[in-house]
């Protein structure tokens, strides 16, 4: 009554015409092909998004021509604003160079100390972006390290960590850097804080965006810690260190560097608003923040170079940094194309 | 009554093994809407034997446990209670943690899904050699790709497959690098979690043809979950069947397939699908599997069961031993049946 032969699916398994299937494979390609067959796809795909959106290539070069000048500054600028031999105050408050008062030799005109605007703007867009990427790194290093440890795990852990992301997160970054720099300023002497300045800054600023990261990588890290191939490697013996860096870190890496890049942005609005606020870098090597709020005493009384092209620099820079992490989003995740 | 004939020195020996899950309301819920705290019942008092170089094979519908027993086994899950022996080593509970991470090594895991069980940001020589790298069996770059090399030609793919990714692969292809990544730190048992239900079926023959083929050579011992009874006759010594968190039938493959005893067996049987038109008379597999959270009372079978009485509704029948065939239930037990 219970016969096996009733069971259809056990005899068309044939064993011996599946082995030879198996073998027949075509699995012998070289692997330098198979390699660049690989990064080929994995190119033309984000090149694709990125060479149809005219919007990202206007943002990927106005970026990166800030980014060139800003970097190579000292060879690039016409002046050297920052050595005091240089300086004549007798130059200062010149108009742009095409206005009635302006002088040939500055471009855009000077600022109250007599300083070339141009050449200003240029060290200002470095200090911005060194002050961007650095608080950039230390957060992503902070809030990646701590979502890794949150989401895998769990418990304690994680209810400590997201808790304090938390009250991290209701706290206004500008209000911690405003306190932080201002008990240090009581505290140490004048030229100490200017040395320590942009550390504090880095801190600060690096403070109030690593909960984004942690968030983030978090939830990635949920997901990936129940997919077989972590259990694969518990299994076999790897350490929770080892998982975490080598198997979970590269698979929850992608939208890090989305939030990165917007971070960025972020990162240096906040720079220019503390040093607008008067906390931030000091004026003898002031940032773009610095150089607004320096303009904008004498903007009623007709300097408005001095306020608008730092202004102006600023505004293009994160737009087109905004832009551009807006793009790698929707490049990097597919469900939103 | 539970006279559970033992097999001589068993490789793997699970005894009473249980495994709750919480899945309560959080706290503030419990309190303010006076719930109790809920369990699910994924592993309710299991005990086999697995003897060495034999297949054992756990079945049953979705949801039962299999999964959970197989990831108990080896250590992903710890036991709520119960014993897990290997070669009569205590493994199970957290106070043996030494002895689970000297024994470890012995075993390894096939799992379910090809397309996660690989890191897909892996190279295939990176993910088999491992198991090597993590027990410290060769030392050498040279040494180690050799080995992957051989490795990958034992599991019928090629050596110079070492340099490709994951995603470059068939789902069949990934399940041979599982095997060879399985098989790289040299292990005497494999628990195989229904390793082959996410193929095609001409796939599947391939996969157990070559597992059959490596347990000859290599003499491995494998615990072998599937809901497939087509698979598990193919493959297996053994076949214990399990419903709802435990084991209602077990015992050698032909006696059970010919010979069903436990009505959820046979219901099981019966769903086979047969090609032969023999015009047999069927009993359907009636209703759903229902929640562990909130298992029937007695016999958990009892709600679909043709044979059920009131007997089964509030005693819960324990395993008994005819001839070598374990079954848990009151009407073979009476007579009734079988």
């Amino acid at each position: 009554m219970w016969s096996i032969r009733d069971c259809a699916l056990i005899n068309p398994l044939g064993a011996d015409m599946a082995e030879q299937t198996a073998e027949s494979l075509p699995l012998t390609e070289s692997p330098t092909r198979t390699q660049s067959t690989f990064y080929r796809i994995w190119d033309s795909d984000v090149c694709y998004s990125f060479r149809s959106s005219k919007v990202t290539i206007v943002a990927a070069v106005v970026t990166a021509v800030i980014f060139f000048l800003a970097i190579f500054a000292p060879w690039v600028a016409p002046h050297r604003p920052f050595d005091v031999a240089t300086i004549d105050l007798m130059d200062a408050e010149l108009p742009p160079s095409w206005e009635q008062e302006g002088d040939s030799r500055f471009l855009i005109g000077t600022d109250n100390l007599g300083r070339d605007l141009l050449s200003t703007i240029l060290y200002g867009t470095r200090i911005s972006l060194i002050v961007g990427f650095l608080s950039v790194i230390f957060g992503l290093v902070v809030g990646v390290t701590l979502g890794l440890m949150s989401g895998y795990m769990g418990g304690y852990v994680d209810a400590f960590i997201m808790r304090v992301a938390e009250i991290q997160l209701s706290i206004p970054g500008i209000l911690v850097a405003l306190l932080l720099a201002g008990t240090l300023r009581g505290v140490i002497s004048a030229e100490a804080y200017n040395e320590a300045i942009i550390y504090v800054l880095v801190l600060t600023i690096g403070t109030s965006i690593w909960p984004q990261f942690a968030r983030t990588v978090r939830g990635s890290t949920l997901v990936e810690r129940n997919k077989e191939y972590v259990l694969a490697a518990r299994v076999i013996g790897l350490s929770r260190f080892s998982i975490m860096l080598r198997h979970v870190l590269p698979n929850v890496m992608g939208p890090v560097l989305v939030i990165a890049t917007i971070n960025l942005a972020i990162a240096i609005l906040t720079e220019a608003t503390l040093s607008f606020l008067g906390v931030g870098v000091p004026p003898t090597q002031p940032s773009l923040g610095t150089l607004i709020n320096e303009g904008q005493n004498y903007l009623f009384s007709g300097l408005w170079w001095i306020t608008i092209f730092p202004g102006a620099v600023l505004a293009i820079l994160v737009l087109a940094v905004n832009l551009l992490g807006d793009w790698l989003r929707d490049a990097l995740n597919p469900k939103l194309r | 009554m539970n006279d559970v004939a033992k097999i001589e020195a068993p490789l793997l020996s699970v005894d009473g093994l249980v495994r709750h899950f919480d899945v309560s309301a959080p706290f503030l819920n419990r309190l303010i809407e006076r719930l109790d705290r809920a369990y699910v019942k994924a592993v309710d008092g299991i005990s086999f034997d697995i003897g060495r170089g034999e297949t054992f094979s756990l079945v049953g519908e979705s949801g039962c446990g299999k999964s959970t027993v197989a990831r108990l086994i080896v250590g992903l899950y710890q036991p709520t209670a119960g014993s897990i022996q290997y070669e009569g080593v205590e493994i199970g509970p957290r106070e043996a943690a030494a002895d689970r991470k000297r024994i470890q090594p012995h075993m390894q895991m096939i799992f379910q899904d090809p397309f996660a069980s690989l890191n897909p940001r892996w190279r295939v020589a990176d993910i088999i050699a491992e198991p090597i790298n993590v027990r410290g069996l060769l030392k050498g770059r040279a040494e180690i790709m050799t080995r992957v090399g051989d490795l990958l030609s034992q599991v019928g793919l090629s050596p110079a497959d070492r340099e490709r990714f994951p995603h470059e692969f068939s789902g069949g292809q990934r399940q041979r690098i599982s095997i060879a990544r399985a098989l790289a730190g040299e292990p005497e048992f494999l628990v195989c979690d229904e390793p082959t239900s996410a193929l095609d079926v001409s796939v599947q023959a391939q996969i157990l043809n070559l597992m059959k083929e490596l347990q000859n050579r290599l003499g491995l011992t494998y615990l072998f979950i599937s809901h497939d009874l087509a698979v598990v006759y193919h493959v297996s010594t053994r076949v214990g069947v399990m419903y709802l968190g435990r084991l209602v039938e077990w015992a050698e493959t032909k006696t059970l397939f010919e010979n069903p005893r436990h009505p959820y067996t046979r219901m099981l049987l019966d769903a086979i699908p047969d090609l032969e038109m023999s015009g047999r008379q069927r009993i359907p597999v009636a209703g759903e599997v229902p929640s562990p959270i909130n298992p029937p009372s007695g016999c958990a079978f009892h709600p679909r069961c043709p044979h059920a009485e009131a007997r089964c509704r509030t005693e819960m029948p324990l395993p008994r031993n005819y001839d070598g065939v374990h079954v848990a239930c009151h009407a073979v037990a009476d007579g009734r049946i079988g």
